[in-house]
């Protein structure tokens, strides 16, 4: 076991779990944070993408002895005092949620995508969600509301 | 499991050596290969914390830390400028998610027949340095892969650098990668091409070949065929069958022989083709 001291959602957490244990299975069943989805446990679809130290990464690759001193935020950490991202707006508004499975992913890595580059055009949106796979949208309103979230960030701060 | 994690290049020597003992960057190939029941290592030294995350310009040189990610080589202005073949490779690895984890180190010591960092190295003939605690060696990536997922790192080895020389204005190169889709896919052929142009003169000519061997493999006679040839239509047509006949490539659920040896020709007849027009371009 050891313990580790990171940050989740702008929150000191400190816990004490076995090293080769995933992020993914921290954030689930440790925080209770579920929003974080599990697909293929492999890296291949996306579902489990956090953003670590404001870059995307799969954490369903990722162990508990990488974690110390990370900076960790989820799907659950976008919203504001009840207000939520312009992203999740968005995707509400452009109707970009079908079933929903694979939404944290695709929304966690347009928000890194947005931290870097707050005007992308649709390549560099398409290639920001290229590792997050959905079955059910056909990506083409994904790509709508993304756009839209980043006119909504511009125009309104 | 028992995981170690050291806290520099000194302490982490310390771990290693032993039979199922593996080393942890970005656990990209790793953790995968533990989730499917591929290995089951005993003991895992986490180099996260050595400080191998780097790129530096010495002198002519480009030195490349083991731990650098893939997202950062394809993000460096230095890569970008002084190793361009190198550059577009990452470019065409995985996902976002997949480069801000995964690492050089990672991607040469897995060993991949069809690792997309692999090729490049081999035009740009990087040295790879390896520590233990008898010292230090560099080998050349050439001479560093003996099978798929097999290479001369010994037990009680690791990489920590990777080196090579800056690529200069008459160097012409290209990374070309074929593989089912556009992200995440494994290469069913890559072929990276590097070469001194003067004039439509070729020189000092690379080409290295991904996933069509056991490992990542030279096209030397293919290579020497090119050296001092003024790139016409008509040379970049028999070039193009050469390599086709050099090559020995295997079917394997990616893909066939068959495939694999016409798209090694017409992989390089596009780049070259490219090259050329470009030049015509320039002079005209
Ligand atoms: C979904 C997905 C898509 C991928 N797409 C691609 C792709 O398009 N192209 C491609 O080339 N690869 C791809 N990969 C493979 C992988 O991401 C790369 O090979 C990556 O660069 C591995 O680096 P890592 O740091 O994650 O390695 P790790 O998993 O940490 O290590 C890989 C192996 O190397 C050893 N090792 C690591 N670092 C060192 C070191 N410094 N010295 C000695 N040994 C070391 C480890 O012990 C292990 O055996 C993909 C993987 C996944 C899961
Ligand atoms: S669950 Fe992590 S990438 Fe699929
Ligand atoms: S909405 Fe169902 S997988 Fe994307």
């Amino acid at each position: 076991m050891i313990k580790i001291k990171f940050t989740v959602n702008s929150e000191e957490r400190e816990i004490v779990t076995e090293p080769t244990r995933t992020l993914l299975s921290i954030l689930r069943e440790e925080l209770g944070l579920t929003g974080t989805k599990e697909g293929c446990g492999k890296g291949e679809c996306g579902a489990c993408t956090v953003i670590m130290d404001g870059k995307p990464v799969p954490s369903c690759l990722v162990l508990a002895c990488q974690l110390d001193g990370c900076e960790i935020t989820t799907i659950e950490g976008l919203s504001e005092n009840g207000n939520l991202d312009p992203l999740q707006k968005a995707f509400i508004e452009e109707g970009a949620v079908q079933c929903g499975f694979c939404i944290p992913g695709m929304i966690m890595s347009a928000k890194a995508l947005l931290m870097r580059n707050p005007s992308p055009t649709e390549d560099e949106i398409k290639e920001a969600i290229s590792g997050n796979l959905c079955r059910c949208t056909g990506y083409t309103k994904i790509v709508k509301a993304i756009e839209k979230a980043a006119k909504m960030i511009i125009h309104h701060g | 499991m028992k995981v170690y994690n050291p806290k520099n290049i000194k302490e982490a020597l310390t771990y290693l050596g032993g039979k199922d003992t593996h080393i942890l960057a970005g656990g990209t190939d790793l953790i995968v290969r533990i989730k499917d029941r591929d290995i089951y290592p005993k003991s895992i030294v986490n180099i996260k914390m050595l400080h191998l995350d780097y790129i530096k310009i010495n002198g002519d040189f480009i030195k490349v830390g083991a731990l650098t990610s893939v997202e950062t080589l394809y993000r460096s202005e230095i890569i970008n400028t002084y190793a361009p073949v190198l550059s577009d490779a990452v470019g065409k690895m995985g996902s976002p998610q997949i480069r801000n984890l995964g690492t050089i180190g990672g991607n040469i010591a897995n060993a991949s027949p069809a690792a997309d960092t692999v090729p490049p190295l081999f035009v740009l003939n990087a040295g790879i340095t390896l520590k233990s605690r008898r010292g230090k060696r560099a080998v050349a990536i050439g001479e560093f892969f003996t099978g798929p997922g097999e290479n001369i790192i010994e037990r009680d080895e690791f990489i920590t650098e990777v080196v090579f020389k800056k690529m200069e204005s008459d160097e012409v190169w290209f990374f070309k990668k074929l593989g089912q889709r556009k992200a995440l896919t494994i290469a069913k052929i890559s072929l990276a091409f590097g070469g001194r142009l003067s004039g439509r003169k070729l020189n000092e000519v690379s080409i290295a070949l991904g996933a069509v061997a056991s490992t990542v493999i030279y096209a030397k006679r293919t290579a020497d065929f090119l050296n001092s040839k003024r790139l016409t239509r008509d040379v970049i047509d028999v070039v193009s069958k050469i390599i086709q006949k050099e090559i020995e490539p295997i079917t394997d659920i990616r893909s066939t022989v068959e495939y694999r040896r016409k798209m090694a020709g017409a992989l390089l007849k596009q780049g070259l083709l490219d090259i050329m027009y470009s030049v015509i371009a320039r002079q005209s």
